[in-house]
């Protein structure tokens, strides 16, 4: 074992203290990625010569000297972002200073490497993607979920031990899910979003996904500007909503969460209770209108129709069917946004944290992203945001952890909603989840005989 | 609306809708279209059907922080 299989936070550690070279590291890294990223495609790009640079000018901050990869989301000074896709919808995107690039460079992070991410972030697999899907090391043959898709992958393949993704409507938790990683979508505008392709967004925020809570909560902090502090949770009285949200799930997963609260529960000294929010029947569509119509001002139907075939059909599929939704749905969404936000106002005077599964079933096969539920066959873009779409359309943060694994040896995770500002909670209540269950699930590896 | 009937009709105002718009569009889009429709239709349709008439959206809303008190005309 080297130190690139050592967690984030220890990687730092180790270069802080001068008990690692960072040169050294990096090359670790980069060769490592040759050797293994040719069969989970999670890194697009990666440029040796700026990321010597970054390390040659690093700060002695929190992340000196540490190998990170950032989601093709986001503009480098170097690259601008792609977005998985043949061509940009809107106009021409610019390479630039991003706040997490930003964030990254005064934290003294190396940033080693572009992250494939699913076509234009519209997808929670990542089985859509210009340079072909990334795929899930613990079955190359699964989606590793989206839109993150790269940055899940880099993780859970021990390319490095952080990375930067975006959330809009579950992007860096679906990915922590299906990859057995842990992702958190920050409270709204907690962390930077400086130069996103969507600056009018209300739902898209950029988050850590990593192997454990105090990673997340190292990478988290250097996004958010500030050190997260921890607390030991005690007391914590933890939510559950009855209905879909826990009996619409494949039975492994209803099991391994409902055994994991209940770790959860014993480990604070806290009490479970029911609990429910008006509007929950509208949260899957709105929180999509919302979430994905928010960047189509840029989608002319004069753009749409000149988006050559390398764009893929869905995409250019679902362009044209967004223009044509109804303007009183989206004035109904927004409504649905109201009622939630004050409903689960209301919830989270009773309760500390909501819980229930990130996503409703394991990783589906990448050649054929559907997932089978006890209501039925879906697609899992269709399910997935059922089970996150919450926190985007209010604005609080979730924590996706990683609970299990089921029979096929694929990874079951549980999210964590806590009311708005309050992200150190989810993450003291992942660690003492992640300590609960003698961090069986944040220390499993994939087996990584990846090369062929 | 029985199931064909809906089919029916969603065809019918995807292709007019797109036609209006001047948006060129081939068969494999279509069918795309009208899967996701199929999908995500019921769910649209309940909303926009759905009894919200007594809430407002939040003015000057804040996602980062809880809402002002509900406003309810």
């Amino acid at each position: 074992m080297t130190l690139l299989d050592s967690p984030l936070r220890e990687q730092a550690a180790a270069l802080a203290g001068g008990d690692a070279d960072p040169g050294e590291l990096l090359d670790a890294t980069l060769a490592r990625i040759e050797e293994r990223n040719p069969a989970v495609n999670a890194i697009v790009a990666t440029f040796p010569e700026e990321s010597r640079r970054m390390l040659a000018e690093a700060p002695r901050g929190p992340l000196f000297g540490v190998p990170v990869v950032i989601k093709d989301e986001w503009p480098l000074p170097w690259r601008a972002e792609q977005l998985a896709a043949a061509e940009h919808v809107g106009p021409a995107a610019a390479a630039g200073e991003s706040g997490p690039f930003r964030a990254l460079r005064d934290a003294g992070a190396v940033i080693v490497g572009v992250a494939n991410m699913h076509e234009y972030g519209a997808g929670s697999t990542g089985h859509i993607s210009a340079y072909g899907p990334a795929r899930n090391p613990w079955d190359t043959e699964r989606c590793p979920g989206g839109s993150s898709s790269g940055p899940g992958a880099a993780v859970a393949a021990r390319l490095v031990g952080g990375a930067v993704g975006a959330d809009g409507v579950g992007s860096i938790r679906y990915p922590a899910a299906y990859c057995g990683l842990t992702g958190l979508k920050p409270t709204f505008g907690r962390s930077t979003m400086l130069g996103h392709h969507v600056p009018q967004t209300t739902t898209i925020v950029s988050g850590p996904l990593c192997r454990d809570a105090a990673d997340c909560r190292l990478l988290g902090g250097v996004l958010f500007g500030e050190v997260l502090t921890r607390d030991e949770p005690t007391g914590l009285r933890i939510g559950i909503v009855p209905g879909e949200l826990w009996d619409d799930c494949d039975p492994e997963i209803t099991q391994a969460c409902r055994e994991a609260v209940e770790a959860l529960r014993a480990a604070t000294d806290g009490t479970l209770s029911e609990v429910d929010f008006e509007g929950r029947e509208h949260v899957l569509i709105a929180s999509i209108l919302v979430g994905q119509t928010e960047e189509l001002a840029d989608a002319t139907p004069e753009r749409i129709a000149a988006l050559p075939e390398a764009v893929s059909l869905i995409a250019r599929a679902l362009l044209r069917y967004r223009l044509l939704i109804p303007a009183v749905a989206m004035s109904k969404a927004r409504r649905v946004r109201t009622l939630v936000r004050h409903s689960l106002a209301q919830v989270f005077e009773a309760v500390d944290v909501l819980a229930w599964p990130t996503v409703a079933a394991v990783a589906p096969p990448l050649d054929n992203p559907t997932v089978e539920i006890p209501s039925g066959a879906y697609p899992a873009d269709y399910v997935n945001p059922r089970q996150g779409g919450l926190a985007n359309l209010a604005g609080v943060p979730g924590i996706s952890v990683p609970v299990g694994r089921s029979s096929d040896g694929l990874p079951i995770a549980l999210q964590l909603i806590a009311p708005w500002g309050r992200d150190e909670r989810l993450l003291d209540a992942a660690e003492a989840l992640e300590d609960a269950t003698d961090r069986a699930w944040v220390e499993a590896a994939p087996p990584l005989g990846l090369a062929d | 609306m029985a199931e064909e009937g809906r089919a029916s009709t969603a065809h019918r105002f995807v292709t007019a809708g797109l036609e209006m718009l001047d948006l060129e569009t081939g068969e494999p889009e279509l069918a795309v279209i009208e899967a996701v429709d199929a999908l995500y239709g019921p769910p649209l349709q309940a909303l926009v059907e759905a009894e919200l008439d007594g809430i407002e959206p939040e003015a000057g809303i804040d996602l980062s922080h809880p809402p002002r008190a509900l406003e309810r005309r």
